[in-house]
């Protein structure tokens, strides 16, 4: 008997077993297993007998033994479900208006934030439909300061491919444009010029044919659907040839593809074998290590370490890079996932409207949040009943939610309704691509489960634990003030609600500013009546006889009185594209390199645009000849640090020949004012090339035009004249961030609208919770206006507040937005203080109105009930 | 006969049920068990398999005495309702036939 004071059985394994066993079994169990536990001490000793009474703990776990967690008396969940949306139904009807005030809401937040979340998820797309695309990069340089150079040199890409084993494929990417001619039609494609391995790095669908056979020998072509259907029409494009006009060569058809989608990055109509490149192209193919004008791409295995493969490739370039790139440059892989955004740059505007989405979605959660509370709390005699019923905790939740549940399911077919018939409205006027059958992918199905799920868990939550948790004699009394429970909460809420709604109307007032400020300021050349065309050989049916004409034409053009100025250059303001060349002082000891942006102009581009030359001379005709004279703008100047153009000359990298610097032009924002004036070179050329910008007499604009296109027609082009004024050009720079104004504007209305919502149903039921005192401070003889002030200043102090609590906040993130610009406005306290009183008018307006109206009643109606 | 739903472990612990009288409580049953079908049990497969008996009708039960070995815990004494002695003389005669029709299989 004294074993059993020295022996006890394990103590946690005891603990198990009370509680997971029965209680009207728990006597004789734990009496049964003890006694089995003294007889295995004795058997096998105590360290063992503890062991085996843990192990025969778990071998009780069984059904007939195990306590019955849920053993609650449960009736049926069909008839119980029944019940709730019959009182839901019920519920739903007496409160008419706030009930469809929010399922209006919900499905107004809903929609904008599902709009949102499309266009996101469009943007995110690009690319994807690639196998493994996650191991297609790229191939780029970058300099030692950082700047980025998408373009390689000839022999890069194979020769990678080639030296390592890790790059599996890749191919090179030149593309061109030019007339496609088949039986008397002529159709203008975007062509590229591409290696053979082209289809085991991109996977665009074949339709006849098969990409890498039709690019493994010269002759041959593959075209898009569109493209073949465009010159053949419903013939069978395969096997029939057609010629490149301008290459002058011919291409048999080998191959068709399905049209690259919108969200790819790499676009073409026509692809032709690298092995067809026409001459100039691949001159000098092992030794063009120089020139960087295409891109290029590589597939690598999977799995390979990027940032180990950059650091291989550095010896790569050190091995064969020229001189003055070794050092200076090192290659870089760009993920073809990321291409997109770094092209078109708008991952911070994705960011934007991420955020928004966000917020409109928090404001209407909220609505729906604070609605259903306070339509609970008016039925806490309905939820007294259900208790004293014997109504559980997880009833009342479930109750709850299926309520909500109901409300949120039908705002969010509301929801994808409107957003079905939105989409086409937005793809026109925002200019936002969206994939319509993304509508049904299963991202966006998860979307829109998880925005029901959660506002209806959101909404039904709170006030189940807070209203179960109380005494049902208080519930059923039916004395239950909601400022003391959860008051706080929510009125954080409404805090929270209007720091979003604050946040978007700053934000939007803060872009537009932006937009207006880019637009108004001086850009140092004036581009209004000058209008630019494309101007080279290529566009006319007989370049021959083009070239002859063109050189006329300047002079020609000139003597016409509605033309000021005629100049020819490779690019206008305002459509620059990158064209980079390193340059170095001609010092033999110490030269100094930069990397310029090279424009070839004629001797009447700074007049034709108004731009002030501050320093030297213009380029002029007679004293410069055709040759080797350069005017770099204030930046480059003070790059290379002089002072004066006494002698100054420079040499362009790969060994050209010397130029003399005979002037400098005043900083003019050749590109966006997002971006900052870089140092820029300007070579002089009689028939610099590419564009043509022609000053009109403003009084005759039309007449002007009308000689233009006169002149085009007698060059007999393939197509028609097309012009476009250069101001207005430059302006459409603005395009992207006005489309973030615009779309901010609508969603921030939406928002304030939605919590403009929020705060009226809101203020409509605190305002009757009050009546009776409103009608017992106006018997005593209070004023309406004491009574509206007294109504009013909670909800005001709660907008002030949020006011105050989200202007760091805005500082901060518009900052950060601000500093991707170049030239940027500073965030005055102007624009804080405008969205702030602008919030704080809408609602004084809202709570007011419905403070004056209890107020100016009589009061008689308020304290005769009861 | 009708479905009578015992089985063959359960049958098992009907018969030490039946054979320990007095003594059948849980940890004697389990002993019986173990020594006649010479494998170890746990408590937790007779303890179930007797609930689910006296459920279905085959046990009764009452509270014995306390011992000092089971901590002070009372015991819970089984014993056979009719029924279930009605099934188990039922069950044994109808094996019984089968065995007597089967003269090859008799056992040696």
């Amino acid at each position: 008997m004294t074993n059993q004071e020295k022996y006890n059985p394990p103590r946690w394994p005891l603990s198990v077993l009370r509680w997971v066993i029965r209680p009207q079994f728990m006597e004789e169990i734990e009496g049964d297993m003890e006694e089995t536990f003294l007889d295995d001490v004795e058997r096998l000793g105590v360290r063992k007998a503890r062991w085996y009474y843990a192990w025969n703990v778990m071998l009780l776990f069984r059904p007939a033994l195990l306590r019955n967690f849920f053993r609650l008396q449960i009736p049926n969940p069909a008839d119980m479900l029944a019940n709730y949306l019959k009182t839901g139904w019920r519920n739903f009807k007496k409160y008419r208006t706030y009930s469809s005030i929010n399922i209006f809401g919900l499905a107004l937040g809903f929609t904008a934030s599902l709009l949102l979340f499309l266009i996101i998820n469009y943007e995110n797309s690009f690319d994807r439909f690639h196998r493994d695309v996650e191991n297609i990069y790229r191939v780029a340089s970058q300099w030692s300061g950082g700047d980025i150079s998408d373009m390689i040199v000839t022999p890069q890409v194979p020769l990678m491919v080639e030296e390592y084993t890790d790059i599996v494929a890749g191919t090179r990417f030149h593309g061109s444009e030019d007339m496609i001619a088949y039986d008397e039609k002529f159709v203008r494609s975007e062509f590229r010029i591409v290696d053979s391995t082209f289809a085991s790095v991109f996977s665009f669908a074949e339709i006849q044919g098969s990409v890498s056979d039709a690019l493994s020998s010269p002759g041959q072509i593959v075209l898009t659907e569109s493209l073949a259907k465009n010159i053949f029409g419903s013939d069978d494009a395969m096997g029939k040839t057609l010629s490149l006009v301008n290459q002058d060569m011919d291409f048999i058809v080998r191959a068709v593809v399905e049209d690259p989608p919108q969200n790819s990055t790499i676009q073409f109509q026509a692809l032709i074998p690298w092995s067809s490149a026409p001459e100039w192209l691949d001159i000098d193919q092992s030794g063009n290590w120089y020139n960087m004008f295409m891109t290029g791409y590589v597939r690598v295995t999977p799995g390979t370490d990027k940032a180990g493969l950059e650091n291989h490739l550095d010896e790569f370039g050190q091995k064969y890079f020229l001189e003055d790139r070794k050092g200076k440059e090192s290659i870089v892989l760009l993920p073809l996932i990321d291409e997109h955004f770094r092209i078109s740059g708008n991952r911070r505007l994705l960011t934007i409207l991420g955020i928004i989405a966000v917020a409109i979605l928090l404001i209407s959660c909220i609505n729906f949040m604070n609605l259903s509370i306070s339509q609970l709390l008016e039925r806490t005699r309905e939820i007294g009943v259900r208790k004293v019923m014997g109504g559980r905790p997880w009833q009342l939740i479930s109750q709850f939610m299926t309520e909500g549940l109901i409300i949120c399911t039908l705002a969010v077919i509301a929801g994808m309704a409107t957003t079905y018939l939105l989409i086409p409205i937005v793809q026109q006027y925002f200019d936002f691509a969206i994939d319509i059958n993304s509508m049904t992918s299963l991202s966006t199905t998860l979307f829109i489960l998880a925005v029901c799920f959660g506002a209806a868990v959101m909404s039904s939550l709170w006030p189940a634990f807070v209203l179960s948790g109380l005494q049902s004699t208080r519930l059923l009394h039916g004395r239950f003030s909601w400022n003391k429970t959860g008051g706080f909460f929510r009125k954080g809420l409404i805090v929270l609600q209007y720091a979003a709604s604050i946040l978007l109307i700053i934000g939007t007032l803060v872009v537009w500013k932006q937009i207006q400020y880019m637009k108004t300021q001086d850009l140092n050349f004036d581009g209004s009546y000058v209008v630019g065309m494309e101007f080279f050989t290529e566009l006319f049916k007989d370049p021959a006889l083009a070239e002859k004409k063109m050189q006329t034409m300047k002079e020609e053009l000139m003597r016409e009185p509605a033309i000021l100025s005629v100049s020819a250059t490779n690019s206008v303001p305002g459509k620059y594209w990158h064209n980079y060349n390193s340059f170095s002082t001609p010092d033999s000891i110490e030269p100094r390199e930069f990397s310029l942006r090279q424009l070839t102009v004629d001797d009447r581009f700074f007049e034709t645009f108004e731009m002030e030359v501050i320093e030297g001379r213009d380029f002029d005709k007679d004293l410069d000849g055709d040759g080797s004279v350069a005017i770099l703008n204030e930046a480059a100047v003070e790059k290379y640090g002089w002072t004066d153009l006494e002698d100054k000359f420079l040499r362009s990298g790969g060994g050209g020949e010397l130029t003399r610097v005979i002037g400098v032009v005043k900083d003019y924002h050749y590109q966006s004012l997002s971006e900052s004036i870089q140092p820029v070179i300007h070579f002089y050329h009689p028939e610099a090339g590419g564009q043509l910008a022609v000053r009109l007499h403003p009084e005759n604009i039309q007449e002007g035009l009308k000689v233009l296109e006169t002149k085009w027609n007698e060059l007999d082009p393939f197509e028609s004249f097309s012009y476009f004024f250069v101001d207005e050009e430059f302006d459409q720079l603005y395009k992207e961030h006005e489309k973030l104004g615009l779309t901010s504007t609508v969603f921030c209305m939406i928002a304030i609208l939605l919590a403009g919502m929020g705060l009226f149903s809101l203020s409509a039921y605190s305002i009757r919770l009050r009546k009776k005192e409103i009608g017992v401070r106006k018997v005593l003889g209070a004023s309406i206006s004491s009574i509206i002030y007294s109504l009013s200043r909670g909800f005001s102090l709660l907008v002030v507040l949020a006011f105050l609590i989200t202007c760091p906040v805005i500082y901060l993130l518009l900052n950060r937005f601000l500093d991707d610009f170049a030239f940027r406005i500073s965030l005055s306290p102007w624009i804080f203080l405008m969205g702030g009183v602008f919030v704080f008018l809408v609602s004084i307006f809202i709570v007011g109105y419905q403070s004056a109206r209890a107020a100016t009643e009589s009061p008689v109606y308020a304290l005769k009930d009861e | 006969m009708k479905k009578t739903k015992l089985g063959e472990f359960e049958e098992f612990v009907l018969l030490t049920v039946a054979l320990l009288e007095e003594e059948a409580y849980g940890v004697e049953i389990k002993r019986q068990l173990e020594d006649r079908l010479n494998h170890r049990l746990s408590v937790g497969s007779i303890q179930s398999a007797l609930k689910r008996l006296e459920q279905k009708g085959f046990l009764t039960s009452r509270l014995g005495e306390v011992t000092p070995k089971r901590g002070g815990k009372r015991k819970r004494i089984y014993q056979l309702t009719s029924y279930a002695e009605k099934v188990l003389i039922e069950l044994r005669t109808i094996r019984e036939n089968m065995w007597n029709s089967l003269p090859g299989l008799s056992i040696q």
